[in-house]
């Protein structure tokens, strides 16, 4: 009998919680569906509050000390601070000139903003930083220290954290707050996905040559998924790296990205001298990857010398090669050489060959098989 | 005779009652946790902590067999996606019905030599067609027929990019589902699997968005029980076993995976009925056998929507076949029982599955057996045990509301009251009943295993 009780009991316990979670939810779900216009309400109290001081007439003076105590007072809360990222963003779509003079006198209220946000929870820090890489105009002239606050943030920070601090960075466009971000980032061994880091830098709002300058000389400190978002960063903002990058392309004991973004990097800016070592690394691949990098990348540097590296390569016993290696080819448009490898060619060589010509709309699959059993050195 | 008798029954209660206290304390803590994790998530979106990127690139493959009713739809569907960068391998395996003919009337796809790498046995294709629709590439490979994990294996092969997102041809997915089920690559570098959650598109209207925005139980209570035995799975459970990595199952109906790790176990087992599940236990082993630092999340917010059985008969072959997976998979993986190099995948999740879904079937029939022989023999406290079931149907009932109140909440479903109530009848109708249908179901699943493996699970689509 004993037992009995305590069984039901027990499953009286768990029930009563499971219960009081369910009242919760409903409670939620009822207080949303009761309150369906709360949050544009709100923000259009707060839109007026902030038209009023950006759209008044200058004949009128206004109590700007007021407002940004109020925004002081408000602010600190992270679901305020949202609603109020509303409202601005209609005035910054609405009237630009208006909110640019209304930022241009919130410098101060946003880095002290900063500061308490820095004593809060991760999620209230990545918030506000957030909020700055969205109206990077806030903080004009106090990015500078602003930039030390928000690198402040990454001490016991997630992913998201460490993003929108380098996203509001970026931002603000502030190269040397970007650099320490990166440092700290590798100083402490923190995760940053190479393509988000990329993809991240590629918004700087700045010029970009001198942040890629900038971050190029600190990356060879860095580790390398940095070095690699470094070098896919400079990739697609300037051909200025070609001798700097030389040596890690030629460096066999250099990281295999590293080497795969340098090699990247000579596809897209072409310097004479890489020419021969991405021949080799196809002819004689110390790495496959690196093989199957420079059969694409070779498409900067037609020659015979490429087109025979590559034909040779259409019988490589990896299929990325052969695929890049065709791909190249076709794209290269020597014509006599693709057929040529037809003709001579393995079964594998062909069919990947005719794939190749299929896609570049050069002839029609069926037509073009046909040919090479009979008819190709006619057409 | 009899005192043997009495005292047998006597332990065997004893085992039952701890059994289902177990039970109810795994469901306790799984939607306590579950709860929790998801109103951890929902304050992460509102305070805009999460990454918007759409540039992993990810090949979705669609294994298809006899879809012509609903596939172009699907493709449509798929090419609507928020999402920069993906290409769509839809793999046609040898469908007696006009599949692939749809498709290629549909999206002018052009036939083309196409050469695969062969990187995982299946199959040989037969024709390979390609086009590229509003910038998306499709491929549509037409083989020979082995089943669905041999058709995931050729779209395996032929993919393009690193991350292979793997569906059921049926299933539908919400605009943001591949950015939502992508963002765990960005955060954490051991990554290899992501499982999204499936809902049962027969309860979801979508909005002009793409997105969920009405939830329903249909007035099917077949349909209505599985909708809400899929949200007591994907809200609380799954969730439960991610916080220690330990989930054994990625539904085959929604699951994003590192091509390379996919490629390293052999990919799909294409002798198993369950090969969703088979991967995942095979990717456990491969990874903690070879010391690799790995991660398989569950993303709740990356939202799935698939039709479920809407007849009985429907419900049994899918039921049916989902066993024999499940048989099939933790026969094959048996080394995971017990084992320390598992931790807690062996100790919780394996022991759970083991104990609360493989051998359930066997154990109640035997619970329902020895109530009959209590009877037969007068020694049951026939009144204890209505009272023990019916506070433990209300408690399951109260377990699958406390679901369906945080997916409401969590997804910011509208409902109406009717809904609500409509809901707490089905929770209730769910736990003490249905949940009895599928007993029978499951156990009967054995019987003609043989002659169904291997085969397409089929159900009628509305």
């Amino acid at each position: 009998m004993v037992t009995d009780l305590r069984i039901y009991v027990i499953i009286g316990i768990f029930a009563m919680v499971c219960i009081s979670m369910m009242v919760f939810n409903f409670g939620i779900i009822y207080h949303r569906n009761g309150n369906k216009d709360l949050s544009p309400a709100k923000i259009e109290k707060w839109k007026e509050i902030i038209y009023v001081q950006a759209l008044a007439p200058k004949t009128i003076k206004l109590n700007e000390r007021r407002h940004e105590k109020f925004l002081l007072r408000k602010l600190p809360t992270a679901e305020k601070l949202i609603l109020y990222a509303a409202a601005l963003q209609r005035l910054k779509n609405e009237f630009p000139e208006s909110y640019d003079t209304y930022a241009e006198k919130k410098h101060e209220v946003f880095l002290e903003l900063a500061d308490v946000y820095g004593r809060k929870a991760r999620i209230d820090r990545t918030c506000y930083a957030d909020f700055i890489s969205n109206f990077p105009e806030l903080v004009g002239d106090v990015q500078g220290r602003l930039a030390d606050v928000l690198i402040s943030y990454i001490e016991d920070s997630c992913i998201y954290c460490r993003t929108k601090v380098l996203s509001a960075l970026c931002s603000v466009g502030h190269f040397q707050g970007v650099a320490n971000l990166l440092q700290v980032v590798h100083d402490r061994d923190l995760f940053m996905h190479n393509r988000l880091l990329t993809t991240e830098l590629l918004k700087f709002r700045g010029d970009q040559k001198i942040l890629g300058e900038l971050l190029w000389n600190k990356s060879s400190s860095w580790n390398d998924s940095i070095t690699v978002s470094v070098i896919q960063f400079v990739t697609r903002i300037s051909d200025g790296y070609r001798e700097m990058l030389f040596p890690i392309l030629i460096d066999a004991a250099a990281n295999l990205d590293v080497r795969i973004a340098a090699i990247r990097y000579y596809g897209e800016h072409k310097y004479e001298l890489a020419h021969q070592i991405l021949i080799d690394f196809v002819e004689n691949p110390p790495d496959i990857d690196l093989a199957i990098a420079a059969a694409e990348a070779l498409f900067l540097y037609p020659s015979p010398e490429t087109v025979a590296v590559l034909k040779a390569a259409l019988a490589s016993p990896d299929w990325h090669v052969r695929y890049n290696a065709s791909a190249t080819l076709v794209k290269l448009g020597s014509r006599e050489e693709i057929l040529k490898a037809l003709e001579d060619g393995s079964e594998y060589e062909k069919e990947i060959i005719a794939y190749m010509l299929e896609l570049e709309g050069v002839l029609e699959g069926e037509t073009f098989l046909r040919k090479t059993e009979g008819e190709m050195l006619n057409s | 005779m009899m005192d043997l008798i009495r005292d047998s029954l006597y332990y065997v209660g004893v085992f039952y009652i701890t059994y289902l206290i177990l039970f109810a304390t795994f469901s306790f803590f799984a939607i306590i946790i579950g709860g929790y994790k998801l109103y951890v998530g929902d304050r992460i979106l509102k305070y805009k902590n999460r990454l918007d990127h759409d540039d992993l690139p990810i090949s979705v493959l669609v294994p298809a067999y006899n879809e012509s009713v609903s596939i172009v739809k699907s493709i449509y569907s798929l090419l609507e996606l928020d999402y920069q960068f993906y290409e769509i391998i839809v793999v046609d395996d040898g469908s007696k019905d006009d599949t692939a003919q749809k498709l290629i009337d549909e999206f002018d796809m052009k036939l083309i030599e196409r050469p695969i790498k062969r990187d995982l046995e299946c199959q040989p294709e037969k024709a390979v067609y390609e086009n590229i629709v509003n910038g998306v590439p499709i491929t549509l490979i037409c083989k020979v027929n082995g089943g669905k994990g041999d058709a995931l294996n050729m779209g395996i092969n032929a993919s393009h990019y690193s991350y292979v997102l793997c569906m059921d041809a049926d299933s539908k997915l919400q605009k943001d589902s591949l950015k939502e089920i992508a963002a765990p690559v960005y955060e954490d570098d051991a990554i290899i699997a992501v499982g999204g959650m499936i809902l049962v598109s027969q309860c979801v209207q979508l909005d002009d968005d793409g997105k969920t925005a009405r939830y329903r139980l249909p007035s099917n209570v077949l349909v209505a029980s599985q909708a809400v035995e899929y949200n007591r799975s994907f809200l609380a459970s799954r969730i439960l076993m991610d916080t220690f990595n330990g989930n054994l199952i990625i539904s085959g109906a929604f699951g994003l995976f590192k091509k390379s790790v996919l490629v390293a176990v052999g990919g799909y087992s294409v002798d198993n009925m369950g090969e969703d599940m088979e991967l995942v236990i095979k990717l456990h082993g491969y990874c903690r056998n070879n010391n690799k630092k790995y991660q398989m999340r569950y993303q709740p917010s990356a939202i799935c929507m698939t039709q479920v059985p809407t007849t009985l008969k429907d419900l049994i072959m899918q039921r049916r076949r989902w066993h024999i997976g499940l048989l099939q998979s933790m026969l094959k993986h048996r080394r995971v029982l017990l084992n320390l190099k598992f931790g807690l995948v062996s100790f919780f999740s394996y022991l759970y599955y083991l104990a609360y879904e493989l051998l359930a079937p066997a154990i109640e029939l035997f619970g329902i057996v020895t109530i009959l022989l209590a009877v037969y023999i007068d020694v049951l406290n026939l009144e204890y045990m209505i009272v023990f079931f019916i506070v433990y149907a209300i408690y399951g009932a109260i377990i699958s509301l406390s679901a369906f109140s945080q997916q409401i909440y969590t997804q910011k479903f509208r409902t109406r009251r009717l809904d609500i109530i409509k809901t707490v009848f089905v929770c209730v109708i769910e736990f003490a009943f249905f949940r009895y249908v599928l007993l029978v179901v499951r156990l009967v699943g054995f019987i003609r295993y043989g002659k169904h493996k291997n085969k397409w699970g089929k159900i009628k689509r509305v």
